[in-house]
């Protein structure tokens, strides 16, 4: 056993290279922390200014094949390293539907026109992607969505409505599932994958504003969308399984699990510090450390998920019922870790970006607002328990 | 990264769940409760031939040479099959602290006797006030000539009643600081003035009143240093909570797979129990808890192993045990409705086991106020 994510020489002398680089980028790496993320209007130009310095470096691209831009199988630890490294920050610039979503799938599955047109300026950090899946009427119940993609020569007719689309109104590209055979016998045997322009005619971008006033989500129109059909990816009416391809994917991003917690959880005890030093904290400092630990220790119990779920990826097993534990407890938690976050501040925790007396711009009450999304986000909390249930212990279905 | 146990570590697990499956259904659990040494001597002679009490000892003590995470195997597979008596005290609390912290003369005179199963060893550290930090310590050491005089009462000392020889924390200074002023001493269990009277616990298992009165232990018995002991039984304390993490899994896989299994065989009129969600999400929740006590205990188990820090991960570890424990317990019996609330089923055994096991060593909020300490260190 070995709990350890780096050990030989070159992965530490990897990991100096990338604390360097994000000392030297901080300037950057803290305009995400204040911004209202990644999709807004200066969280976007910094997020596309870091993704080709890292892209630059081959950060992005490190388990993919040489061909690609890659280190092959030489960039896994490395790629650990990475992830680790950058998870203590708040870094932009990386893709994750592109990234961590789509290249695993065009790497099993992809053509090699597809491979090269696609993979290689998404590593350069030059091409954003979004993912188009849910729909009005199919959220956690995938297959049902309704979007047509009909066939008509060399291309297909899309129709249909996407929603929850994260990032659309930034994306250049997305990729789709769209229902191809609508008389198949079974709803999941007849969806394909598609990969379609952000720019092509009859797409229409509406971004939808979450109640914490950020415009992350989006609805996605499309309205006689022409997709080439050299844009399917694997075989036509595949899509379901070609998604879940997904599953099988090189997952690194599994070991960030519990990491986000922890960094609330220090943004806490850090504002504890402060409110010491000057005399305004309130109430007893043990009580609230007392409090904070708890959610330290269900932030390790976490990563401990994430990381057993990456391990046993890495071996080739089944990894889904820690992967959804790890799903399950960590978006719990973060809901817990914000609400602690306004009790900590108390009147103060109501106070908004730009407000006069907010902590850190407003961000306990940013980030409280946008927790409720997380118990919903890649299926619900009641879907994954039922999941873990059903799938992960073999308890029978209904 | 290898988040694997080793091959020899996965037939140390095969071997010992073999073993104990053969030599212990629970009606053999039950009778070594309810006898008063509470385990049986052939059964003990049987495990030291196995090479259990010696295994993480040298070689040339007589023992296998492995390290704290195999004896975490062997331990999961003890907690599974509630195997009662005094391996815990006699390996745990007897040998690894005189392997840390003993002479040559000390582990050359104890440690052999161990490995053959001929000796019986405990601590004896917790007093009245149930307190595993310093301040708790206030039984009294007194010099005269070239011994220590012993006097004072210990509470919840496992199997003193069996006990050749007991790890004794005692107050040598008077007035330091808690910390300071604590000594141990290797005491022969049979030193005249020693009295132990079997408390009954929830779970039989033997904790004891232990009462010393003016017992004379030479100064040679003292194990380590003299008036600044409390740094070693503080690491004897975290090592024995990652070691009651690691029994406290193997009862939480058990019921876990227990429950489980229930869940799928019980037949109510619109099918079995485990296809209503009411109770899949219960199953559900009980494998976050048993998976996190299980990869936690494991990470403080490995860290102890490596001889890395493992204050923060072994403060993980029994908090996150201690507490999940009694949820998982609760679920079980939820699920297992009367039937598992009854002598007659297994489901007992853990329960009674566990809860004693939450409290031993620290419970959750000790452990709530050691990564207290840890988290503020960071910043």
């Amino acid at each position: 056993m070995d709990f350890n994510i780096a050990s030989t020489p070159e992965e530490e002398a990897f990991r100096q290279e990338v604390q360097e680089f994000l000392k030297h980028e901080s300037a950057d790496i803290d305009v995400m922390a204040n911004s209202r993320g990644s999709y807004s209007d200066d969280g976007n130009v910094t997020t596309r200014r870091m993704a080709r310095k890292l892209g630059q470096r081959g950060w992005l691209s490190l388990t993919w094949p040489e061909e690609y831009g890659g280190r092959g199988a030489a960039g896994i630890p490395l790629k650990l390293v990475f992830t680790e490294e950058t998870s203590k920050v708040n870094l932009p610039g990386v893709n994750g539907f592109g990234l961590e979503m789509l290249a695993p799938i065009l790497l099993a599955n992809g053509t090699e026109e597809q491979k090269r047109k696609h993979l290689i300026p998404l590593g350069k950090g030059e091409v954003f992607w979004c993912e188009g899946f849910s729909e009005p009427n199919a959220g956690s119940d995938l297959f049902s969505l309704q979007t047509k993609a009909v066939d008509d020569g060399d291309s297909f007719v899309v129709n249909g409505q996407k929603i929850w689309t994260t990032g659309a109104h930034r994306a250049d590209w997305g990729f789709f599932l769209v229902r191809t055979d609508p008389n198949a016998p079974r709803k999941h045997l007849g969806i394909s994958f598609l990969l379609i322009d952000m720019k092509s005619p009859g797409v229409t971008v509406r971004p939808i504003q979450n109640m914490a006033g950020a415009f992350d989500f989006c609805e996605t129109f499309l309205d006689n969308v022409r997709v080439p059909k050299e844009n399917l990816v694997g075989k036509l009416n595949d899509g379901a399984r070609v998604a879940g391809a997904l599953l099988n994917a090189e997952r690194s991003s599994l070991i960030l699990v519990g990491r986000g917690a922890r960094r609330s959880v220090d943004r806490l005890i850090g504002y504890i510090s402060e409110s010491e030093s000057t005399g305004s904290l309130r109430g007893e400092k043990s009580v609230w450390m007392y409090r904070l630990a708890d959610v330290a220790i269900k932030a390790e119990i976490a990563g401990l998920f994430g990381k057993y779920a990456y391990w046993q990826q890495s071996q080739g097993r089944d990894y889904t019922l820690m992967a959804s534990l790890g799903k399950v407890f960590s978006s719990e938690l973060n809901q817990q870790i914000t609400d602690l976050g306004t009790q900590l501040l108390g009147l103060h925790g109501q106070l908004m970006r730009g407000s006069k007396g907010a902590w850190q711009d407003g961000i306990i009450g940013q980030t409280y607002l946008t927790s409720h999304q997380s118990r919903l986000l890649g299926g619900s909390s009641e879907i994954q328990r039922t999941t873990i249930a059903t799938r992960g212990l073999g308890l029978p279905r209904r | 990264m290898n988040l694997d146990f080793s091959e020899e570590q996965l037939m140390l697990r095969e071997s010992a769940r073999d073993f104990l499956s053969k030599r212990l259904p629970k009606k053999t659990v039950k009778e070594l409760e309810e006898s008063q040494s509470g385990y049986s001597p052939e059964m003990w002679k049987e495990m030291a031939d196995l090479g259990w009490m010696g295994l993480v000892l040298p070689e040339k003590y007589g023992g296998a040479g492995m390290a704290f995470l195999d004896l975490a195997v062997l331990l999961e597979e003890i907690g599974r099959a509630c195997l009662p008596g005094p391996f815990f005290s006699t390996v745990v609390l007897g040998a690894l602290p005189i392997l840390a912290f003993g002479t040559e003369e000390q582990k050359d005179k104890y440690l052999p006797g161990i490995s053959k199963g001929e000796a019986v060893f405990t601590l004896a550290l917790t007093e009245d006030n149930a307190r595993y930090d310093a301040s708790g310590v206030r039984l009294k050491a007194t010099a005269e000539r070239d011994d220590y005089i012993l006097d004072g009462v210990k509470m919840f000392v496992p199997d003193a009643h069996v006990a050749d020889y007991m790890l004794c924390v005692t107050r040598t200074n008077v007035g330091a600081a808690p910390e300071e002023g604590l000594t141990t001493f290797i005491v022969d269990a049979r030193s005249p003035g020693i009295s132990s009277t079997i408390l009954k616990t929830i779970d039989n298992g033997k904790l004891c009143e232990v009462v010393f009165d003016k017992v004379r232990v030479p100064k040679e018995n003292i194990l380590g240093q003299l008036d600044t002991g409390w740094r070693d039984v503080e690491k004897i304390v975290e090592r024995a909570a990652v070691a009651k993490c690691c029994d406290m899994v193997g009862c939480l896989q058990r019921v876990f797979e227990m429950t489980i299994a229930y869940a799928k065989e019980r037949m109510v009129s619109a099918g079995p129990i485990g296809s209503f969600q009411a109770v899949q999400h219960h199953c559900a929740n009980m494998a976050i808890d048993v998976n996190g006590a299980m990869l936690s205990a494991y990470q403080a188990a490995w860290k102890v192993s490596e001889g890395l820090p493992s204050a923060w991960d072994t403060a993980v570890a029994k908090a996150w045990a201690s507490q999940a424990c009694p949820r998982v317990i609760a679920l079980a019996h939820q699920i297992h409705g009367a039937i598992g609330t009854t002598m007659d089923h297994d489901l007992h055994y853990y329960t009674r086991r566990t809860k004693a096991a939450e409290s031993a060593f620290g419970d959750a909020d000790f452990y709530q106020w050691k990564a207290v300490e840890e988290i503020s260190q960071v910043h």
